[in-house]
């Protein structure tokens, strides 16, 4: 897998520099940007475009069907990409804490806010990719990124049918966890329908 | 022993289908699977890489079932496809530290010959290649990490003639060895006719014979005779005539020619535009 693993790093560095130099002047915007928490959380939701990216431009070159000459099963590609996506957040996030902690240091004051805004949008940020890579392993990039749209506006026009009663109560620790770890979850069920679904496809 | 054994293979599409198609590969020899655009060359070539689901049948790949444990088989094996898929930005450079990392046997020495002889720039990007160099390059990684059976599909197309002499060159090389093999498709014939040792034609998905060369060109002739002399002619050795006013042209069995009339050796070419066009198989 090194070798698949390389060749993903040398197209982000080729092809994905804009947006990394987008994260670079975010969080030098979120280290001198006072108490504004949008330049400090827009990063870490939108690391999930690189991953996409990546598999955007293999579709171009018809990379998907030529790697399968190689000796690498179908697992091991999907697999890349899910250690890709899960990196890239965890770099981008470790960054943002970086730089948190950093404006804490030289400027004082309390960051704790921003810190768990981060750490609730954190897992919840995966989400997208969690359910956008089963999709374009099954029906490519673009007509992934459709169903994913579609599916994500049936979402939201669905959400005002269900109000909650004002009498449920909520352990705020239990919800913050379930935050945490129910898209984590997401995310190795979704690398598995993925391998599924990318086993089954003809290339 | 057979490199490659495929028996009964099925594959549907709406609009076409793979029939039954059955031949094997012997070690050591090169099979050239000719046919026209769509007749299934490159339907078989990705059913035998598990690129596509078969319907039906089996395929046997150098002692092995290409549905189990194909990732190890695959070591084995040296592939170039009519589409080279590299990524645009890649180098033939980076290419290497790729492979290194991808084949047990990669043989980075090998690899750099074949760049220098292929006069491939080391430094551009695979987008900035003209197709001849792609395909060149597609050649040059499948070579280089010691396969056993080569898979080529449609691998000289878009070469000067120059370079495809070299390639084919390279090919016979490659079968001095006797456990390499090699299959390659191509609607080229001239080219498969310089360097198989079998021939196999498809049409419309269909198998029309699966022969050695030899064999072929030793029993088959081009007759050129008149209308009269073609009646004397035993017609279950015909396998394809052109007619014009002036005269007849036919492929038929050397066997069913009978004295007085010119015969002219065939050349797999002939034999492939003529069965085609008679739509007939051995």
């Amino acid at each position: 897998m090194k070798g698949l693993i390389l060749k993903d790093l040398y197209m982000m560095r080729k092809y994905n520099m804009s947006f990394l130099l987008i994260f670079a002047v975010f969080m030098v915007v979120s280290f001198f940007g006072g108490e504004n928490s949008f330049f400090t959380v827009y990063p870490v939701l939108l690391a999930g475009i690189l991953p996409v990216n990546l598999i955007a431009y293999d579709e171009k070159s018809k990379w998907m069907s030529y790697a399968v000459v190689f000796p690498y099963s179908r697992r091991q590609i999907v697999t890349v990409k899910y250690i890709i996506t899960a990196v890239v957040y965890a770099v981008i996030l470790l960054l943002t804490f970086v730089v948190q902690w950093l404006k804490a240091a030289v400027y004082g004051g309390d960051i704790s806010d921003n810190v768990s805004i981060i750490s609730v949008l954190a897992p919840v940020g995966i989400m997208p990719s969690a359910v956008m890579l089963p999709l374009i392993f099954k029906l490519g990039v673009e007509k992934g990124r459709i169903v994913y749209i579609l599916g994500i506006c049936i979402i939201c026009a669905l959400i005002p049918m269900f109000t909650m009663s004002e009498d449920i109560s909520i352990d705020i620790g239990a919800a913050q966890l379930m935050i945490i770890i129910i898209p984590i979850l997401l995310f190795i069920f979704s690398w598995f329908v993925s391998v599924r679904v990318f086993e089954k496809r003809e290339l | 022993m057979n490199a490659l054994e495929i028996n009964g293979l099925r594959k549907s599409y709406k609009d076409f289908e793979l029939e039954n198609v059955s031949f094997s590969l012997p070690s050591g020899c090169i099979l050239g699977l000719i046919g026209e655009n769509g007749a299934g060359k490159s339907t078989i070539i990705k059913l035998i890489l598990n690129m596509i689901n078969r319907d039906g049948g089996s395929i046997t790949v150098l002692g092995k079932d290409n549905k189990e444990n194909f990732e190890l088989v695959k070591e084995d094996i040296g592939v170039v496809l009519d589409d080279i898929g590299f990524p645009e930005c890649i180098t033939a450079q980076q290419i290497n530290n790729i492979m290194r990392y991808t084949y047990k046997n990669w043989d980075e020495k090998l690899y750099y010959e074949y760049i220098r002889r292929f006069d491939i720039p080391e430094k551009k990007q695979f987008k900035e290649y003209s197709r001849g160099t792609k395909m060149k390059l597609g050649i040059a990684v499948a070579l280089s990490h010691d396969p056993k059976l080569l898979i080529l599909d449609e691998a000289t197309n878009g070469l000067d003639p120059v370079v495809r002499d070299e390639i084919t060159d390279i090919f016979s090389e490659f079968t001095r060895d006797e456990s390499h093999t090699i299959l390659i498709s191509s609607h080229i014939v001239s080219d498969l006719e310089k360097i198989c040792d079998y021939i196999a034609f498809l049409h419309k998905g269909k198998l029309m014979l699966c022969e050695e060369k030899d064999r072929l060109l030793e029993e088959y002739v081009l007759v050129q005779c008149s209308a009269d002399d073609f009646t004397r002619m035993r017609k279950e050795g015909v396998k394809g005539v052109k007619k014009s006013v002036y005269n007849v042209e036919a492929v038929v069995e050397r066997r069913c020619v009978p004295a007085g009339i010119r015969i002219i050796p065939v050349t797999i070419e002939e034999l492939f535009v003529f069965m085609v066009k008679e739509g007939r198989a051995l």
